[in-house]
């Protein structure tokens, strides 16, 4: 393998397993993210998300099997991987007292100076202020802090832990933009995120972990042709119980008067063929959580399904 | 070639040590400042010395040598016991700090993310130990020169400059044990109750061994022996008790980089 890496995987992993304390953090993972895609590591939290993760920046040591970074040991050249590795952290640990510029300074000299009109330009596009100590500011004044020094030295690969928590909407969307432009420019993202819509916008592709385990990867496109809402519709009368009986892509439905709830997968065109004629007032569509995204998918028994 | 890890820890600490070494200068002066008074009460003193248990009068001279000399007085007053306390407070908060604390406020996963070795993050923050606590021994040092040529006592530099080897060596000691036990995981609590515990209990064992005859064995045990207390300034240091010291600091090393080299970092 180069020291560019050239064509193999950006990640990869074998067997990676972490046993930590009491809990399993995470188990016989094997992994790969290929170069310049965008991978989401989805999950509840506590999944092992954030161990994987740590393990592949070497803050911690794997109990079994071996991980690679752009083609290097994460062990071994941990190092020479995290010089071209940005990562931000789930959890925003930062140097209190330092202000914004201060704790940007020291970062960049740990890798030995970044162009600082990069970072002037990436704090204004976060409206990031960087005048403040950083122990004043407010979580999504520090998620900016710390999004700034992940993306400043255009790193080839962007490990970013649950990055938009505590953003503010208007900031999730420059963050967006963001990784659009790292993607532009061929840089690899690997994004852990609890939350689907997330992934879904920014992702190729999803590995979904759950208790330590990674219970499948799918391609986005896949995801959303089998994507399950929740349909709630109110009619202007009772409808008969047997309304939505034998439509593909329903996996239930109650009818109780005049509402209905329904779980959709795919189109809902046959749906709305058969509510139109009893004249409908509302209509409301939720996203289903995580949780229920995995009982949809693949049952109650993740592991079960075998599909890794 | 420091490094910013090395600046930024002593720019962190610019404050705390300004104060600390201020204070410090303030009460070494004043220290020397009284040395006059006790002439006037030497006879006094003398007989209550004098009619104290042999074991007790054997732990004051001991600790001290005379008295009543420059360098007696200084010795018992500033290098037996007050000066070692404050220094070592100094000196384990130091290592408590720069590795326990940093781990336990989940900076330091933030520093090791970035492309440094473990290693050398170690070794840039021993650095900063090494400078901390010379400093504020530097700033002991100074106090002392001011008060003892006010004061005009007859003690020499040379001496004064072996006892404040002494004196550091002691406390990049102390600093040492809680850095280890940071290195080695522990949090910067747990890390500072092993230090002081290992230097209350080393301490105990020198003044045991020196009130109770059958005992002195008891003082090979001890920092504190190792470190001699007023005497060096009587007697100046002795290459031994320096090579024992620092093979203690030397042990702490070789606790701390392989531990930390080898474990996972706490968020």
């Amino acid at each position: 393998m180069g020291s560019s890496g050239g064509a193999g995987p950006v990640i990869a992993t074998t067997g990676l397993t972490k046993y930590y304390g009491r809990n399993r953090g995470i188990v016989d993972l094997d992994l790969e993210v290929r170069r310049g895609e965008a991978f989401g590591f989805l999950g509840p939290n506590g999944a092992g998300k954030t161990t994987t993760i740590r393990l592949l920046l070497d803050l911690l040591r794997a109990s079994h099997g071996r991980a690679t970074v752009l083609g290097r040991d994460v062990r071994r050249d941990g190092v020479e991987v995290r010089r071209r590795v940005g990562f931000t952290p789930g959890e925003l640990f930062l140097f209190e007292k330092l202000t914004g510029r201060e704790t940007l300074r020291f970062l960049a000299g740990l890798r030995g100076g970044v162009d600082w009109a990069y970072v002037d330009r990436l704090a204004g596009r976060l409206e990031a202020d960087l005048g403040r100590r950083v122990g004043e500011l407010s979580t999504g004044n520090k998620r900016k802090i710390s999004l700034i020094q992940a993306f400043m030295h255009r790193p080839e690969l962007l490990i970013l832990d649950e990055p938009t928590a505590g953003l503010d909407p208007l900031m999730q969307n420059e963050f967006n933009r963001l990784i659009d432009e790292a993607r532009e420019e061929g840089q690899t993202v690997f994004l852990s995120s609890h939350v689907l819509p997330e992934v879904r916008r920014l992702c190729d592709r999803v590995g979904f972990v759950r208790d330590g385990e990674l219970v499948a990867v799918e391609d986005v496109a896949t995801l959303l042709r089998r994507q399950v809402r929740e349909l709630d519709l109110v009619f202007r009368a009772a409808v008969p119980a047997g309304l939505f009986t034998g439509i593909p892509g329903v996996l239930q439905a109650e009818t109780d008067g005049v509402h209905a709830h329904l779980h959709v997968s795919g189109s809902f065109d046959e749906v709305f063929r058969r509510a139109l004629p009893h004249g409908i007032v509302d209509v409301s569509s939720r996203e289903p959580d995580l949780d229920e995204v995995f009982l949809t998918y693949y049952g109650e028994e993740p592991a079960a399904d075998g599909d890794r | 070639m420091l490094g910013d890890l090395y600046l930024k820890e002593l720019r962190d600490q610019r404050w705390s040590l300004l104060l600390w070494s201020l204070a410090i200068i303030g009460y070494v002066v004043l220290m020397c400042a009284v040395y006059p008074t006790i002439g006037e009460s030497q006879a006094a003193l003398e007989e209550l010395i004098d009619s104290l248990p042999p074991a007790f009068k054997n732990y004051i001279l001991g600790q001290a040598g005379d008295f009543f000399t420059p360098a007696g007085y200084l010795g018992a007053r500033v290098f037996a016991l007050l000066s070692p306390l404050v220094m070592l407070i100094f000196g384990v908060g130091v290592g408590g700090r720069t590795v326990a604390g940093e781990e336990d406020g989940g900076t330091m996963g933030v520093i090791l993310a970035y492309p440094i070795a473990r290693r050398t993050a170690l070794a840039r923050k021993y650095l900063v130990v090494l400078t901390v606590t010379a400093a504020v021994v530097l700033a002991h040092l100074i106090g002392l020169l001011i008060g003892v040529a006010s004061v005009g006592m007859d003690v020499g530099i040379g001496r004064l400059l072996q006892a404040s080897l002494s004196l550091w060596l002691l406390t990049v000691l102390g600093a040492s044990l809680t850095f280890a036990a940071g290195a080695a995981g522990a949090r910067r609590g747990t890390a500072t109750a092993i230090a002081a515990g290992l230097l209350l209990v080393t301490y105990l064992l020198d003044t045991l061994g020196l009130l109770v005859s059958g005992l002195e064995w008891l003082r090979d045990l001890s920092f504190f022996y190792y470190y001699g207390g007023g005497q060096v300034l009587n007697r100046g240091l002795d290459g031994v008790h320096v090579a024992v010291l620092l093979a203690c600091i030397a042990a702490c090393i070789a606790v701390a980089f392989p531990t930390f080299l080898r474990r996972d970092i706490r968020q």
